[in-house]
């Protein structure tokens, strides 16, 4: 007969805290990161599993050990009840060594007089089923990459509290796209439309080109489009340099970048900023594109 | 997308070199095509210019991430799209993607009209917050938390890289 009381106490408390657990699960949102009440709601109810029931001097031990919780609860269950529902954790203790690995407190020494309790790898004060784990799981991965976010998007370190991190992080977002839209209304401003006759656009690169050149080979950005390609070929011819095809497939892109890279180690007056660099890398497709 | 193997000072396989290159071929590709108009429309080159933005992005980060896919997707079916519309009108066709895209520009500029308040909570549980970002970041309507923040981050790094490319240019065809 006891036993038979205690499967159905086994079932209602089952059933009690599926029904609890299952709304903060709802799907793929990280706002059940913000649902503290519910939360708390599950945690109420299964920090009796959590924990041995008050039942002996035992309790002291445990609560000393204890890792610090969310939660404290130390409301007097059902004897039965907490014994059946420990009954089911060692059951899915079974089934979900991996996730329990994370967490850290065991209540086992204490526990093995009174109750026959095996020790629940969870934190104290929370659940210890496979939902409520998968969750835990899921929230700290979510918070991991927060973390990641927070290093990126400038002075969102000080931030605290989900809510303010996202919103900096939408702000940047924005502001970001913004800037690309403002910088591309500029560079169509400044930057000619010109008809690119590849062949003529290429040169072997040597050191000459690099200072003494520039400014005899660069035509004013603005000048009239129709005669930007005669004026090109103008501009080069003069060089004797070898036509090399460039544009016409992505496999030219090594080649492309070989009379640069030379170019760019003779550069050895020590500005090693990657954005000169980058300047420099420019300023030869400027003069590819002969702007 | 094969990263140049040049042994230089620098790292031939940086973000930032790679999308200048791929930006500036972008660029070069976009005022060849259609080159009617272009000169004296600076609200089309413009736009043409932010395309070739998003895609020298999305290029070079091949197809890694959701958001890189999605705007290659984008711009293809954008290509194929223009194409069918101009077969049936001409004229109708630029009509309605101008204006398409000027209220999609207006919507990110204005994004208090859409959200007045960020906080707000939509009946499907979400914070008005994550709604918005998904929005943001192309691709990441239908992702779930965890993919949509990593999401978040890449596209963050490369909005930033590809500014800084921009920049770089903007100097230097203004110093010219």
């Amino acid at each position: 007969m006891m036993e038979k009381r205690e499967e159905m106490c086994y079932q209602f408390v089952e059933d009690e805290i599926e029904s609890l657990i299952s709304p903060p699960e709802g799907g793929s949102s990280f706002t059940a990161l913000l649902e503290l009440p519910a939360n708390q709601v599950v945690k109420l109810l299964d920090s009796p599993v959590g924990f041995p029931v008050p039942e002996g001097g035992n309790n002291d031990v445990n609560l000393v050990k204890e890792e610090p919780v969310e939660l404290r609860n130390s409301e007097d269950s059902d004897p039965v009840v907490s014994k059946s529902v420990k009954r089911k954790e060692r059951e899915k203790k079974v089934k979900l060594p991996v996730k329990k690995s994370k967490n850290v407190v065991n209540e086992s020494d204490g526990d093995k007089e009174k109750l026959p309790y095996v020790h629940v790898r969870a934190r104290r004060g929370q659940a210890t089923d496979s939902h409520s784990l998968a969750e835990r799981a899921r929230r700290e991965k979510i918070n991991a990459r927060m973390k990641l976010l927070q290093e990126l998007v400038p002075g969102c370190n000080k931030i605290s509290g989900t809510a303010m991190v996202l919103d900096e992080i939408i702000n940047h977002v924005q502001s970001l796209q913004r800037q690309v839209e403002f910088l591309s209304m500029r560079l169509a401003a400044v930057h000619p439309s010109i008809d690119i006759n590849i062949d003529n656009m290429f040169s072997a690169e040597s050191g000459s080109l690099m200072d003494c050149n520039f400014h005899g080979m660069v035509s004013p950005p603005l000048s009239l489009d129709g005669q930007i390609n005669g004026h090109s070929q103008q501009l080069w011819q003069p060089d004797g340099l070898p036509p090399q095809p460039l544009w016409g497939a992505e496999e030219v892109n090594p080649n492309f970048i070989t009379p640069e890279n030379s170019l760019l180690s003779y550069d050895s007056s020590g500005n090693s900023g990657e954005s000169q660099i980058l300047n420099w890398a420019v300023w030869m497709f400027v003069l590819k594109l002969n702007i | 997308m094969s990263p140049p193997h040049q042994p230089t000072s620098i790292n031939p396989n940086s973000l930032k070199i790679q999308l200048a290159y791929r930006f500036l071929h972008n660029l070069n590709n976009i005022n060849t095509k259609r080159s009617n108009l272009d000169h004296t429309q600076i609200n089309r080159k413009s736009h043409r210019v932010k395309v070739a933005a998003y895609a020298s992005m999305a290029f070079v980060t091949g197809s890694r991430r959701a958001w890189s896919r999605s705007i290659l997707r984008k711009i293809r079916n954008r290509g194929v799209l223009a194409r069918i519309k101009k077969r049936v009108d001409h004229k109708a066709s630029r009509v309605r993607v101008h204006h398409h895209l000027n209220a999609r520009s207006t919507k990110r500029r204005n994004p208090s009209c859409s959200n007045p308040n960020g906080d707000y909570i939509d009946p499907s549980g979400n914070l008005g917050l994550e709604v918005k970002l998904r929005k943001l970041v192309p691709g990441a309507v239908m992702m779930d938390a965890c993919g949509l923040l990593d999401e978040t981050a890449d596209y963050i790094k490369c909005l930033a890289t590809q500014v800084e490319v921009m920049r770089t240019l903007v100097d230097l065809y203004s110093t010219i």
